[in-house]
């Protein structure tokens, strides 16, 4: 994946994993028979986390820490967002310290379950509650597919 | 981007037993403080929690010091926010400054500024030695829920503090501004511009005489209360 030069120093630590628009065309997702697609970041918060196995609850916060989406079955905590941007923020730091240029994922590994958190484009930034069990290479293939709405809708 | 790592990585994790179970050779003292030998290098290192209002000026005054790459969260800003700016720490901001010869170093812990970041600051304020308070001396509609701020802070933290006034010239206005704050009368008062670095090294400065005289009254108070050093 290639930086853009364009963007400045700051805001290049921000450049997702892939950025929606230098995404590979996105598998349709195992469940597209069957469900509507979604048109919002909030029905594709709710996809996700009914169509993954073992993902409880999904949250799209904007990089400073405001809160723009949800799942239903996550409660609508401002804190919640703070919490995922100062994360994100202190990551994408230490991935520089491990010689890294882009934070890819942080994982809360918790007695209860996991934490995964993605950045989603420049802006944004995803977290999904889950099982410690749960696929998470499938869990990954699907937020890309959807990676588009969550970055833009 | 490879998803191979990616998911090697995250799977490998998934579950993981914890690893610090036994606690026994734990270390947990403060590093603070440390004294080398010989004594020509001693070095004492300090904590300095820099923290204030949204937009104070607090990341210019670390990166304005820092004598080390600054460790900075700042983020693009959205809504409101992005009209007076255009980023937000959203984490810490981390500097050093060390004096030349005299073996002393501050270590810079900056917090961000919007209340929904508090607990990044509840995280940071843990062992300061002093607090560097900055206020936008122009935002003047920041200042009442500031002073309220500055004096939980103070009374939770028991250190004293330097209240950096931001985008001010004159010691008097700097002075009735930190009044209306409720700063107490020994409490020091600077007036800054922190885009300006030796404006910044001037709030270095102040803050170093505060760490002095608090080091100075706390060995007094010892000596006063350990007859064994008297004689
Ligand atoms: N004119 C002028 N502008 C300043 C001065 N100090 C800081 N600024 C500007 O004021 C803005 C605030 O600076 P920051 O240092 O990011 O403020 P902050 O307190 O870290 O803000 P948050 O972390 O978002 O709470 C920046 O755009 C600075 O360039 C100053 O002395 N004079
Ligand atoms: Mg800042």
């Amino acid at each position: 994946m290639t930086a853009d030069t364009a963007v400045p120093e700051q805001a290049r630590a921000w450049t997702a994993p892939a950025p929606a628009s230098s995404l590979a065309p996105p598998p349709p997702p195992p469940s597209a028979a069957v469900r509507p697609q979604p048109t919002t970041p909030t029905e594709a918060l709710d996809e996700l986390t009914e169509v993954i196995n073992g993902a409880r609850g999904a949250l799209l916060a904007s990089v400073d820490g405001f809160s723009l989406a949800h799942s239903e079955s996550m409660p609508d905590e401002a804190a919640h967002a703070a919490m995922l941007a100062a994360a994100m923020g202190l990551a994408n730091q230490l991935a520089v310290m491990g010689g890294g240029e882009q934070l890819r994922q942080l994982v809360i590994d918790h007695d209860a379950g996991l934490l995964l958190i993605w950045p989603i484009g420049k802006y944004r930034v995803l977290a999904m509650l889950t099982d410690a069990r749960v696929d998470q290479a499938h869990l990954r293939r699907f937020v890309r597919s959807r990676a588009a709405l969550l970055a833009d809708g | 981007m490879s998803m191979t790592t990616m998911d090697q990585a995250a799977t490998e994790q998934a579950g993981a037993d914890r690893l610090d179970a036994d606690h026994s050779s734990a270390d947990t003292t403060s590093p603070k403080m440390s004294n080398g030998e010989p004594s020509t290098t001693i070095e004492h290192t300090f904590k300095i929690l820099v923290t204030g209002p949204f937009a104070a000026g607090k990341t210019s005054l670390i990166q304005s010091v820092s004598q080390t790459d600054v460790v900075s969260t700042d983020v693009l800003t959205s809504g409101d926010e992005s009209e007076v700016k255009g980023e937000t720490t959203v984490a810490m901001d981390f500097g050093t400054y060390q004096l030349p010869d005299e073996a002393i170093r501050l270590l810079l812990f900056g917090t961000p500024g919007q209340p929904r970041f508090r607990f990044m600051t509840n995280i940071l304020k843990g062992d300061v030695d002093v607090v560097a308070f900055v206020i936008n001396a122009e935002a003047r509609e920041t200042h009442a829920a500031a002073g309220v701020e500055l004096r939980s802070l103070l009374s939770d933290l028991r250190v004293p503090a330097v209240i950096a006034v931001n985008r001010c010239d004159d010691h008097e206005q700097a002075q009735r501004i930190a009044r209306s704050l409720g700063a107490l009368a020994g409490e020091a008062v600077i007036p800054c511009q922190l885009v300006d670095e030796s404006s910044g090294r001037e709030v270095i400065v102040e803050i170093l005489l505060t760490l002095l005289d608090s080091l100075e009254e706390m060995s007094s108070e010892s000596r006063d209360h350990d007859p064994a050093e008297v004689g």
